[in-house]
């Protein structure tokens, strides 16, 4: 073996790195040669290198500054445990484009293919006036809730007077002047001897219902009256 | 067999460590923290900042433990983090030139005697080895001073073996044409006289 061949093996037979015939070839070589001999010596010195480059230590307070960074780091993550116990779903764009786009798409042609017309809401409340409640339109006397008159076409001011007289005549057979007293358990009383249909105050305590505790007989009144 | 059993005690402490044994991960670092500071810093050569790194090393740890794989070393898992973070760092220092104040001053000469090898051998040695160039040296920091076998630090590197083999070969050559003539004094002193390394 040359020179040339041995000093280029030369480190890594230094470093035990060589075995069979190769290691051989170099012995026999390194024997006859002082040149090589010499750069053996040079690289068998190297191995000061390794105490040479393990001088490097860290600080005292490495352990101690390390694991109150950890400290901090494991309270940070709980603390953000706290506010998210559940990771949010990752938004994944490979997949949330095509369901985006088809969206749109959607949206578009719909809006496209509908006709107009059913979009005109103003006009479809017009056409269906009919049928929409006409409360409106009715007239209730604020003292009187049975005086309810509605505003049709054929309302006439006679045909009102007459259902009024009727409304009169009927009451005033029903419940004549002087049938209650104040006397006994009637929660609303009458006015006596109002004839007047358009009394105000005789039409407000018409829907009354009357209720009454145990019977009482009244022998000077009961009997009495108009029928 | 020393090696399994290194091994073996890495992933004994892991486990513990997965656990959530802080005194597991405490010991682990007293394990690691020297090893990994002694590469760190001749890649940053900056003290403070490859502490950092060794540091941010041990929080991703951490912060990733279960996510370990069992099937391979748990020195190669470190050693990959750590050297990953020093290179991030090192190519934010090449986006963010920091230019020394002496050079400022029109120093030159004196920047260029001073980068001349030191008369003492250590010195002599830290700073030969400064001067390689980052791939050998990492190589042949992990390889020749860590002592790690070949194949870890073809996994580290994420290089072919023989690539590594080639990277330690070409650093240790170097080293030799720049210590050449320290280590022959050093040898001719040493044949006559056993003297420690630090006072030649």
């Amino acid at each position: 073996m040359r020179c040339r061949k041995v000093r280029y093996y030369l480190s890594a037979y230094c470093n035990d790195e060589i075995n069979g015939n190769v290691k051989i070839s170099i012995d026999e070589h390194l024997s006859g040669c002082a040149d090589c001999r010499k750069e053996e010596g040079v690289y068998r010195s190297l191995v000061l290198v390794k105490p040479v480059l393990s001088d490097m230590k860290v600080s005292i307070d490495f352990n101690n500054n390390l694991l109150n960074r950890i400290a901090n780091e494991r309270f940070k993550e709980t603390r953000t445990k706290a506010f998210f116990p559940n990771k949010p779903p990752k938004l994944i764009w490979s997949k949330a484009i095509p369901v985006v786009v088809t969206a749109c798409l959607i949206f578009v042609l719909g809006i496209m293919y509908i006709p107009s017309g059913e979009l005109d809401v103003t006009s479809k409340i017009t056409s269906n006036r009919s049928a929409l409640d006409d409360s409106y339109l009715t007239v209730q006397p604020t003292n009187n809730p049975n005086m309810t008159i509605r505003m049709n076409n054929d309302w006439s001011f006679e045909q009102v007077l007459a259902r009024t007289e009727r409304i009169n005549q009927i009451t005033k057979n029903m419940t004549p002047a002087g049938s209650f007293s104040s006397s006994g358990t009637q929660l609303a009383g009458i006015k006596r001897n109002v004839q007047a249909p358009y009394d105000v105050n005789y039409f407000r305590y018409r829907p009354v219902i009357r209720i009454y505790g145990t019977p009482q007989p009244n022998p000077v009144k009961e009997g009495l009256g108009d029928y | 067999m020393a090696k399994e059993t290194e091994k073996d005690l890495d992933f004994k402490i892991m486990r513990s460590i997965q656990k959530g044994d802080m005194v597991a991960f405490n010991s682990m670092v007293d394990r690691y923290k020297d090893r990994l500071m002694n590469v760190i810093g001749r890649m940053l050569s900056s003290v403070e900042e490859a502490e950092d790194i060794v540091q941010e090393t041990f929080v991703r740890v951490y912060q990733h433990r279960q996510s370990f794989n069992f099937e391979h070393c748990f020195s190669t898992w470190i050693y990959t983090i750590a050297l990953n973070l020093a290179r991030n760092e090192l190519r934010k220092r090449k986006k963010f030139k920091h230019y020394d104040i002496t050079e400022m001053n029109g120093n030159e000469i004196e920047l260029a005697v001073e980068m001349k090898l030191p008369s003492r051998l250590p010195e002599a040695i830290k700073s030969a080895v400064s001067t390689l160039p980052d791939k050998y040296k990492i190589a042949f920091i992990l390889r020749d001073v860590q002592e790690l076998p070949y194949e870890e630090v073809a996994k580290i590197l994420s290089v072919p073996l023989g690539t590594v083999k080639s990277r330690v070969n070409r650093a240790r050559m170097m080293l030799r044409e720049k210590l050449q003539p320290k280590l022959e004094s050093y040898n001719a002193l040493s044949k006559s006289t056993l003297l420690p390394v630090s006072i030649l």
